[in-house]
């Protein structure tokens, strides 16, 4: 098992340290290529709208989880919902349901003569972003809000005479402050290491992004010093992500403990209370999610039924030509090979994942390390792992399917291993130790107990590692030869290529089938171990 | 110590003198260490068919330990340990749990989650290969015996903690075991259904006259239950008695703190004659003075003064005088919470209602205390 996770990532890491520091011009080469000026602006771009889209995304998710917490707003439940759902959407999806709604010639342009061209560009990179950073950042703030103690200590604080207003101040924004710190680095690393928005909308605008910078170092200059150059940069980024993601893990660790409500606002009299004004909060809630979900998907949808280059807003016109297109020839072969990789990729994984759990039941210093190896490329953006897997493998396996896999099984190994370990917290010794007891040998316990209580968790792994892998971008955009384009990547070439009606076409394929297998997933997770444990998963999982 | 291996050999002896038949569970010698630490050590016992023994003792004293090892789940690491007569465990070899026929409950329950109640309580005969029929009528006949006939097909998470621990005791009587084992079964039970599942394991391993084995950190649960009571300290057997004899003749301070004694004091005898005891309290506080028909100690020792023998009388009709800081009602009795002029708290039980006023002076005649071994 640990040679497993040597080979997959430690191997891989080591790699691209070495290609980084020693590469043709040895360590001196590898800062030569870092401050080289497309290198030094990639990096400072980089930045520019990763701080931006932290700023936005935690405003908004400290807005979100008050008014869901904290507020007497109507439909919270379901508004709660609504704010998250979006996540199962792809990046790079989203950025092109913004481009089909609000650029020139887009939906709203068509309709109301409304358009905004700075969509592409870093302040739709921002935008776009923040609002992607806003339900991470909304879902640990409202997990940290849900602790029973805060809302204990803020009673304490009303009935000592404190207004609503002033407890919010004085007392909840304290004791969340934590939490709102860490989710802010979570959202900064995960949109520095996003690629599906910038891929989008920078990439038009020749904004060049430390993602985007490695995508065209590998896949149009080519030969070793791109190499060298991409591996440099993907050092840095992984530094920076694995610095920010160790700083918050040591922030947050210092709130942990808590006990979890259900997140709703439970006391009769909440701190937020709108009254007379509760109608017109959510009327803008309402606008803000037909602003940023339903008018951009609707684009999407008008212009994969649309005729090639021109937006038909009329039904009767509508064609589904561009679909036979999506679904026919190398594109239905993209889709069946991602199907493959992501179904492989998953299976192994959650299998996997179950018995590296098992065999850390038994602490001991190779199975912690194991853990932490295969936990590590998770927090890795995604260009990164990508790089170190293609300079450790491509030798043997450019151009095959194997590479993407093996990158697939690398980045989410710890959904697996996570997953089975959160159902074998509920599996306790004695769980066994009271099948044995009852005359069972050590093996039937097993088949009787351990397996039954930990399949809802392989199934639950198995569901969300084929649904990133569907999702996939960044590593098989990377990874991808001649013979092995993903879904994705046939996405990304035909918007290259300029082909929108089929580009939106191949969009609302892939949205369908991840709103699908997560609407199965959401059905078939039977056990309320799963959800705390998806819980876990959920908040990392999206910076791809 | 000394007393504690004659007692125990006492016992051996008239086991084997009067009844000839083979103990239901033997302990010789055994000790066990586990991740390092000694928890067990040097531990002999020996527990009569149908007999009920309560394992008794603070946290870490090895209690639990001693019944996972009997269970199985821990192997001692020197003496051997016997079930009905047959070697289990040895610090060599052990046999593992599945064949020890042995029923045990645990803290936690250990329900299973995905199993439905008559599954869980069934599974036991499963294992043996009683086909379904047969190991149905057997679990609903036990649930039945246990107060849940009705909640067989419910799931173990849907019931209330009693509840739950009711099915886990079902399941520890499943299956013929020769032995019972119960780990503190009933500290993860709320206070207001702990006297009736108390009972009703009594009972049923009564009506079973099954063995039985039942650690717990309570000792009136201990007294109330068991036929005798094992105290452990440290890993080590401090007495093993019925509960009346550990009342009257504790081994030391030990075990009297334990049993519940509320007047525990270190002491250094000062002068002892004709059952009257002058003694200066150890840490301090003064002279008390108090009846005991023996003293072996010319040094010092530990004085149990038990509340239900501390005699209030008129101020010059005591040995010593004392105020009395207030009285409550515990128990049905008076509990009387006095401080004696040296400056000793004492706590006394009156039969009836609190009567006595704070500020109250009286006479106090400590009767029929006990002077034990000091524990250093």
């Amino acid at each position: 098992m640990f040679f497993v996770a040597l080979l997959l990532v430690g191997y891989p890491l080591f790699e691209l340290i070495r290609s980084a520091l020693a590469g043709p011009s040895g360590p001196s080469g590898a800062w030569h290529t870092i401050s080289t000026r497309p290198v030094a602006m990639a990096l400072l771009h980089t930045v520019e709208v990763s701080a931006a889209a932290t700023i936005l995304a935690t405003l908004l998710g400290v807005a979100m989880a008050l008014l869901v917490a904290r507020s007497d707003l109507p439909f919270r439940r379901w508004f709660a919902g609504a704010w998250v759902a979006p996540l199962i959407i792809p990046a790079y999806v989203t950025g092109l349901a913004w481009l089909d709604a609000y650029t020139q010639a887009g939906l709203t342009d068509q309709v109301a003569h409304l358009s905004a061209g700075w969509i592409i560009g870093p302040v739709g990179v921002a935008l776009l972003l923040g609002l992607q950073g806003a339900p991470l950042a909304y879902l640990l703030i409202l997990s940290a809000l849900s602790s029973g103690r805060i809302g204990e200590l803020e009673d304490a604080a009303r009935i000592s005479g404190r207004t609503p207003a002033r407890v919010l101040w004085e007392i909840t924004l304290p004791l969340v402050k934590t939490a709102i710190f860490g989710s802010m680095l979570l959202v900064f690393v995960s949109s520095a290491s996003d690629f599906g928005i910038p891929a989008i909308l920078a990439i038009p605008a020749s904004y060049s992004t430390v993602t985007t910078l490695i995508y065209s170092d590998l896949s149009f200059a080519g030969g070793t010093h791109a190499i060298a150059s991409a591996s440099s940069l993907s050092a840095v980024l992984g530094l920076l992500a694995i610095v920010l993601l160790f700083t918050s893990n040591r922030v947050s660790r210092t709130n942990s403990g808590s006990t979890r409500s259900n997140g709703l606002a439970s006391s009769a009299r909440p701190l937020i209370a709108f009254g007379r004004f509760r109608n017109l909060v959510v009327t803008g809630c309402l606008l803000i999610l037909v602003l940023t979900t339903v008018i951009p998907l609707m684009a999407l949808y008008i212009t994969s039924v649309s005729p090639a280059f021109r937006l038909e807003l009329a039904p009767s016109h509508w064609v589904a030509s561009a679909y036979a297109q999506a679904l026919s020839g190398a594109n239905i072969a993209a889709l069946g090979r991602s199907a493959l990789i992501a179904a492989a990729a998953a299976t192994i994984v959650a299998t996997g994942g179950a018995l590296v759990a098992l065999w850390n039941r038994r602490p001991s210093r190779l199975a912690t390390l194991t853990s932490t190896l295969l936990s590590l490329p998770f927090a890795l953006p995604g260009s990164v792992v990508a790089i170190a897997i293609l300079l450790a493998w491509e030798r043997w396996l450019y151009g095959s399917l194997f590479i993407i896999l093996i990158a697939y099984v690398a980045r989410f190994a710890v959904i697996g291993v996570r997953t089975a370990a959160v159902t074998m917290g509920g599996l306790s010794d004695d769980l066994v130790h009271a099948a044995r007891a009852s005359g069972a040998s050590a093996r039937r316990a097993s088949r009787d107990v351990i397996w039954p209580v930990l399949i809802p968790g392989i199934v639950t792994s198995f569901a969300i590692v084929f649904l990133l892998g569907i999702h996939e971008l960044t590593m098989s955009s990377l990874l991808y030869g001649p013979s092995t384009q993903t879904f994705a990547v046939a996405v990304l070439a035909s918007e290259e290529a300029g082909q929108t009606a089929l580009t939106a076409s191949l969009a609302m394929v892939v949205t369908v089938i991840t709103t699908v297998v997560a609407g199965v997933a959401l059905f078939a997770r039977s056990s309320r171990k799963i959800v705390a444990a998806e819980a876990g998963i959920e908040v990392p999982s999206w910076q791809k | 110590m000394a007393k504690v291996t004659e007692s125990q050999s006492d016992i051996q002896a008239q086991g084997r003198t009067h009844t000839p038949v083979t103990p239901a569970v033997e302990l010789r010698s055994v000790s066990l260490a586990y991740h390092g630490h000694v928890v067990l050590r040097d531990i002999d016992l020996t527990v009569e068919p149908g007999e009920i023994v309560a394992i008794v003792g603070p946290s870490g004293s090895g209690k639990s330990s001693l019944l996972r090892a009997l269970g199985g789940f821990l192997d001692p690491s020197s003496g051997s340990l016997l079930i009905d007569g047959e070697l289990v465990a040895d610090g060599q070899q052990s046999t593992p749990p599945e064949h020890r026929r042995v029923g045990f409950v645990f803290q936690q329950y250990a329900l299973w989650p995905h199993m439905s109640v008559r599954e869980n309580v069934s599974y036991p005969w499963r294992t043996r290969g009683v086909d379904e029929v047969g190991r149905n009528r057997l679990a609903d006949e036990l649930l039945d015996q246990v107060g849940l006939k009705g909640l067989e097909n419910r799931s173990p998470s849907s019931l209330s903690g009693g509840q739950q621990q009711r099915v886990a005791l079902a399941r520890g009587l499943a299956g013929d075991p020769r032995l019972l084992l119960l780990d503190e079964p009933l500290s993860s039970v709320d206070a207001a259904r702990r006297d009736e599942l108390q009972s009703l394991i009594g009972d049923v391993v009564r009506a079973r006259n099954l063995t039985t084995l039942i650690t717990t950190h309570d000792q009136r649960e201990a007294t109330t239950l068991a036929d005798r009571i094992v105290v452990l300290g440290d890993g080590a057997i401090a007495q093993s008695a019925s509960p009346l004899e550990l009342h009257d003749d504790p081994a030391n301070g030990f075990v009297a703190q334990f049993m519940g004694a509320l007047n525990v004091f270190d002491i250094e005898v000062v002068d002892f004659r004709d059952g009257r005891l002058v003694a200066k309290l150890l840490d301090g506080s003064g002279e008390i003075i108090a009846r005991a028909s023996n003293c072996d100690f010319d040094a010092k020792a530990v004085l149990v003064a038990r509340p239900e023998s501390i005699r209030l009388t008129s101020v010059d009709a005591g040995d010593q005088e004392g105020v009395v800081l207030r009285s409550v009602l515990n128990d049905g009795r008076s509990e009387v919470r006095i401080l004696t002029v040296s400056g000793i708290m004492l706590r006394a039980f009156e039969p009836g209602m609190p009567t006595r006023v704070s500020g109250e002076r009286v006479g106090l005649v400590l009767e029929n205390c006990s002077v034990l071994k000091s524990e250093e």
